[in-house]
């Protein structure tokens, strides 16, 4: 037996490129000779390594190349020059102002926003890149709610201004709308999103801190700034799915908070394309979930089911953790830090239970370190 | 929840039959998915496989007997599936027989032993790997692109990616044996 021609059958065959005389030749190899059996194992399980060590680590070209990286401080003045062009592309954003939504035309040779300090983890989906223009989408505005209360440590309500869309180019899919309370996170539908908000005269000083399960970034401005694009994602599609918290805390001469406004937005992949629909139990298909996952729930079903004033994602680990979610609360999504998390791997159990209703929903799920889950409804 | 203070019991666990199969799958699954993967070459079918052999331990979970050979048994199944997958896919693909299958499988060894560890020098192994290789393996195995694939974009014939692949493997076979030797 040619021990290298055997060898290269078995290669081909893992790589696809076996001919059907060699694949007859390689299966006649394979039937007579445990040694050749022996080979075939042999390199099978440095095949199966790879493909374990693809699973568990998918990075992109130019980071396993180690080229193309850029350091989001030393590349601060590129990232402004993507950022003047993203948002000249953008071409239309919303203007707030005391609670009044009009629409207007962003001006691309007035740049409306101070040069932020920008603070990043290394995954932060902030750091700037070079790429084309974007086409005109739609715009969006998100405003900032106003807390007045969170000096005295209470929780922030949560809302969302209404949003209006322009020159689209397609209509946007609204899911998740509750009829009785607009009180659904907002969705993001383009990688660039324009955030404003009112200068408090006092400030001297402010901080955007925008936290997502995946990455967060800290942006300080440092002189009176109005707005600001933020990159939700680099590409045209997001790769992953997120919820963000943003907090913008203004401070005065000082150094004391002044005041602080929060928002919350949704980076779903739904809002950019088609998305994954499991049609009900029969339905064959099932859920991949490598990374954090963003569970959208009908926040309208706090209108149709009336009683169930306190709907709850109870998910639990098996042997673990349980964790109790009240659902209205966030109104459309709710972000399950899998990846990195507490979590860890092993079998869960989800249910949506409405208390005063003996009806619950649930889903089993079971991560596996290659970031597989199975799911039985 | 009553419900969750049963199942999170360990008593809970063994008695139930599925999800004692079940645990047993989560504890195999590197194993079970090595398995799949020196049988299927083509990635993007493995976790329709894997998933299809969940669903049948599931499903027979009361057929599997305490004592016996539990990978044994899940071998058997992702065996079966791996067949049915190749046999459903396009006709460029050329499948192992049933007959060659199984005779892989009887002299099947210690697959996906110590994969965590394998794993971690590997990714060391890769980095030392010379860079049209390195390109070439996270091509293959990290972006999941077809050897055709891989040579269009690199401007290569099919039979010069399987070869330098080939050749990558090999150098990574031997560097991997080698730390797992150092410890």
């Amino acid at each position: 037996m040619d021990e290298q021609h055997l060898q290269s059958l078995i290669e081909a065959w893992f790589d696809g490129t076996l001919n059907k005389s060699e694949k007859v030749e390689l299966e006649q190899l394979l039937l007579s000779s445990a040694q050749a059996r022996a080979l075939f194992w042999e390199t099978a399980e440095m095949h199966s390594l790879l493909c374990a060590a693809g699973e568990a680590a998918p990075i992109s070209a130019s980071e396993f190349d180690n080229q193309g990286q850029s350091n989001s401080r030393s590349d601060h003045g590129r990232g402004l020059k993507w950022w003047k062009a993203a948002a000249a592309a953008a071409g239309i954003v919303f203007f707030s102002v005391a609670g009044t939504l009009l629409v207007t035309k962003y001006i691309a040779d007035n740049d409306p926003v101070a040069a932020p300090v920008q603070t990043e983890d290394s995954t932060s989906p902030f750091e700037p890149i070079e790429r084309e223009p974007l086409p005109v989408y739609m715009a969006e505005q998100y405003e900032l709610k106003e807390d007045t209360q969170i000096a005295e440590g209470t929780e922030p309500e949560l809302e969302m201004m209404d949003v209006e869309l322009v020159n689209f180019v397609s209509a946007p899919v609204q899911v998740y709308f509750s009829p009785l309370k607009n009180r659904m996170w907002s969705t993001v539908y383009t990688n660039t999103v324009l955030l404003e908000w009112e200068w408090p005269s006092e400030a001297t000083s402010a901080q955007l801190e925008i936290t997502g399960m995946n990455s967060s970034s800290i942006i300080d401005f440092t002189e009176l700034t109005t707005n600001y694009f933020w990159q939700a994602f680099s590409g045209s599609a997001p790769n992953s799915e997120d919820l963000y918290n943003l907090s913008l805390a203004f401070f005065s001469y000082d150094d004391d908070l002044n005041e602080t406004l929060h928002s919350e937005l949704a980076v779903v992949k739904g809002a950019f394309g088609s998305a994954t629909v499991d049609f009900g139990p029969s339905d064959r298909r099932w859920g991949k979930v490598r990374d954090n996952v963003v569970i959208p729930y009908d926040a309208a079903w706090y209108a149709t089911t009336a009683c169930a004033s306190n709907s709850l994602l109870t998910i639990s680990k098996r042997g673990g953790l349980l964790e109790s979610n009240p659902l209205a609360d966030a109104s459309g999504w709710l972000g399950w830090k899998v990846k990195n998390g507490v979590w860890g791997y092993g079998t869960f159990d989800l249910v949506s239970a409405f208390p005063g209703f003996e009806d619950e929903w649930t889903a089993t799920l079971v991560r596996m370190r290659d970031g597989t889950v199975f799911t039985i409804r | 929840m009553n419900r969750y203070s049963h199942e999170n019991s360990s008593s809970g666990l063994r008695n139930d039959p599925v999800i004692h199969v079940q645990t047993l799958f989560v504890k195999y699954m590197p194993r079970i998915r090595a398995f799949v993967y020196s049988l299927m070459p083509d990635i993007f079918q493995v976790d329709d496989i894997i998933q299809d052999v969940f669903l049948t331990v599931t499903a027979k979970a009361s057929d599997f007997q305490e004592g016996t050979n539990f990978l044994a048994w899940a071998f058997a199944i992702a065996r079966f599936r791996v067949l049915k997958s190749m046999n459903a896919m396009d006709k460029d693909f050329l499948p192992l027989s049933e007959e060659v299958l199984d005779a892989l499988a009887a002299d099947c060894p210690d697959v996906g032993a110590e994969q965590d560890r394998r794993v971690k020098f590997l990714e060391l192994c890769i980095k030392k790997l010379a860079p049209q290789a390195k390109r070439m393996i996270k091509m293959r195995y990290y972006e999941t692109q077809k050897a055709a694939a891989i040579a269009a974009k690199l401007g290569l014939s099919v039979n010069g990616v399987s070869v330098l692949l080939s050749r990558s493997r090999m150098l990574l076979r031997v560097c991997v044996e080698r730390q797992m030797q150092k410890g």
